[in-house]
């Protein structure tokens, strides 16, 4: 009976070649010296084409059959968090961390992005990754951008052959700073690496990246670790325990969530926005038409109370609209709104004095406008009742600055409850500023460096 | 069955190896031998695959990544001196992106291969990928027309070993 690794029964194999079948060789990493001092390293990965001698620090080209020094390291080793040789454990396999690299942009020593090579010899190698404490895992993959990648800015979106989409995280240039372990290019201090990194847009914590080392255009994909998942896989803890705690993290969330929430703030007061204005204009032709009413030009010069008509009252407001067909010419209105109470007197609410003025022609070839036929007045109404309107009015054309009687008739209309809620433009005035201020926030953040 | 000429290639640095059965996507096998090319800046390895129901395969491991590849003819193969990396070309209605264009000799045999191999035997190569990510097509131009190779990349769980060695 034959079981595989997870212990399942496999069936017999009824292979012609049967007699080929051997047990698997043993894994003996090579055995070299160095070239530097005389050392005996071992080379863990046949892969390897650079390795960095762990006593003198020689930076060893093992890629041809004679060795090469290359240099050494700078002094003063980057804080790495993983050590060489230290084990990380993922799907029942243990990787082992056979090579390190520190990054740095713009020649910023203070800020460094730390690069780990787990290797393990039948599952291959894997990337951890460690910026300002927080890490991540990375495999190469095969999977190419539709269009664009290195050189996006933060919050720019990228779409794979695979139909997966990417949130831009941040894209630049490292510069190799330090180097130790084994790697399977020959990497030097100094080599520049053009990268760009994204995460998945649903915010899942994948993570996919593009990078060109000395003109090869490599892609990576894998996913963020949680701090748990780091303890988990290396036996450290955040705090405490036999092997030195892990970083405190200090990066940035997740681009694809940064930029998700602010998109979706935008979205939400974008969309209470658009209610609130929907809902003014809604209130604002909602009323009731009351009274409509047509004045001649004669009777508006003597000045006339108008029909009777019902307000609700209860402090609502009533709408009172003036429309004169002017043109090029003014009107100005003196207006009484006045409630007949039940002892049959007439007692006034409100009076206000008013004008409607339109002019237009052309000049230059352009056709221009001034003013309106239009002229609306909000009266809030305490009580409801029966109420009347007394306007007078007087008019004339052109620049004529006085006039004792009206020349042009008027359309008067009253629209009971008509008046916009004091809450609808204040939640317009608070949507606006938290628009604004989100759309500043964000854009902000794209041009930030990541 | 040819044999190569036996050459020493290091063992046990690899999920595969001479020997090893198990079985890929349902169907059994055994390796019978390898060839190692290098091309220059490092190596790939070529497995020979027999499988139960006597068919064969080639599985093509490139820094332990792997791919089934199964030898196709292609009408209009472009010539390679029309191939860089980053071109693009059809083939059977798929669109492929050159990733390297090289000379790759071979540097070790081992085991029972169905074609006889020599050590330091050198031939024009190019490869390319589909920008899914999911297939690979390897043009050997050591012959004409030349031998052309579609390939698929495989997950881990698509093939599974006996003996996976997972302790090492």
């Amino acid at each position: 009976m034959m079981k595989d690794w997870t212990g399942d029964v496999m069936p017999e194999p009824k292979l012609k070649n049967r007699h080929a079948i051997r047990p698997r060789p043993a894994y003996k990493p090579k055995q070299i010296k160095c070239k530097g001092c005389g050392a005996a390293l071992s080379v863990k990965d046949e892969h390897t084409e650079l390795i960095v001698c762990e006593y003198c620090g020689s930076q060893l080209d093992i890629s041809e059959a004679e060795q090469r020094v290359l240099g050494k390291n700078p002094p003063g080793k980057p804080a790495f968090t993983f050590e060489i040789g230290e084990s990380w454990r993922r799907g029942g396999a243990r990787f082992e961390c056979i090579g390190r690299m520190a990054f740095i942009e713009e020649g910023d020593l203070a800020d460094m992005t730390l690069s780990y090579l787990f290797y393990n010899p039948r599952m291959g190698s894997m990337w951890i990754g460690e910026y300002r404490g927080s890490f991540s895992m990375t495999r190469p993959c095969h999977v190419m951008p539709l269009a664009g990648g290195l050189g996006m800015k933060r919050g720019d979106t990228l779409e794979t052959w695979d139909r997966r989409k990417w949130i831009c995280e941040g894209s630049g240039v490292y510069e190799l700073y330090y180097v130790d372990g084994a790697l399977p290019w020959i990497a030097q201090k100094g080599d520049k690496v053009e990268y760009a990194e994204f995460a998945q847009e649903d915010g899942s914590g994948n993570i996919y990246e593009i990078e060109r080392i000395k003109g090869e255009i490599e892609y990576g994909q894998g996913k963020r670790l949680d701090t748990a998942t780091v303890a988990a896989a290396t036996g450290r803890k955040s705090s405490g325990g036999k092997k030195p705690p892990l970083p405190k993290s200090r990066d940035d969330a997740d681009a694809a969530v940064v930029r998700g929430w602010y998109l979706k703030t935008m979205l939400v007061t974008a969309i209470f926005l658009a209610s609130n204005i929907a809902l003014l204009f809604w209130t604002w032709s909602a009323g009731t038409e009351v009274m409509r009413q047509s004045v001649p030009p004669q009777k508006l010069t003597e000045g006339f109370f108008s029909k009777p008509f019902y307000l609700t009252g209860n402090n609502s407001a009533a709408r009172i609209t003036f429309y004169a067909p002017l043109n090029n010419a003014w009107m100005s209105l003196e207006t009484m709104l006045v409630k007949d109470n039940d002892a049959g007197q007439e007692l006034l609410v409100h009076s206000q004095n008013t004008n409607i003025e339109y002019y237009q022609g052309y000049e230059g070839g352009e056709h221009w406008t001034e003013g309106s036929t239009k002229e609306y007045l909000l009266v809030r109404v305490p009580e409801g009742g029966t109420y009347r309107l007394f306007v007078r009015g007087v008019s004339a054309s052109g620049n004529t600055a006085d006039a004792e009687e009206a020349h042009h008739g008027l359309n008067i209309t009253v629209t009971d409850r008509a008046q916009p809620s004091m809450w609808a433009f204040m939640a317009i005035i608070l949507c606006v500023i938290i628009l604004t201020i989100t759309a500043i926030l964000y854009s902000n953040w794209k041009e930030k460096e990541a | 069955m040819a044999a190569g000429k036996q050459s020493l290639l290091p063992e046990g640095f690899t999920r595969l190896y001479r020997g090893a059965s198990g079985s890929l996507q349902g169907r059994n096998f055994v390796v019978t031998g390898r060839v190692r090319y290098s091309f220059g800046r490092g190596f790939w390895d070529e497995w020979f695959l027999e499988f139960q129901d006597g068919s064969i395969g080639w599985l093509t491991e490139d820094n332990h990544e792997l791919a089934l590849q199964n030898r196709r003819e292609l009408k209009n193969c472009p010539p390679a001196d029309a191939l860089s990396p980053g071109s693009m070309f059809r083939a059977w209605d798929m669109e492929f992106i050159v990733q390297e264009v090289g000379h790759a000799e071979c540097v070790g045999v081992e085991g029972e291969l169905p074609i006889r191999v020599e050590t330091g035997e050198k031939y024009l190569f190019a490869d390319a990928s589909t920008p899914d990510g999911k297939y690979t097509l390897g043009i050997e131009y050591d012959n004409d027309p030349p031998a052309v190779f579609l390939g698929r990349w495989l997950k881990y769980s698509d093939l599974r070993l006996d003996d996976e060695g997972l302790d090492w």
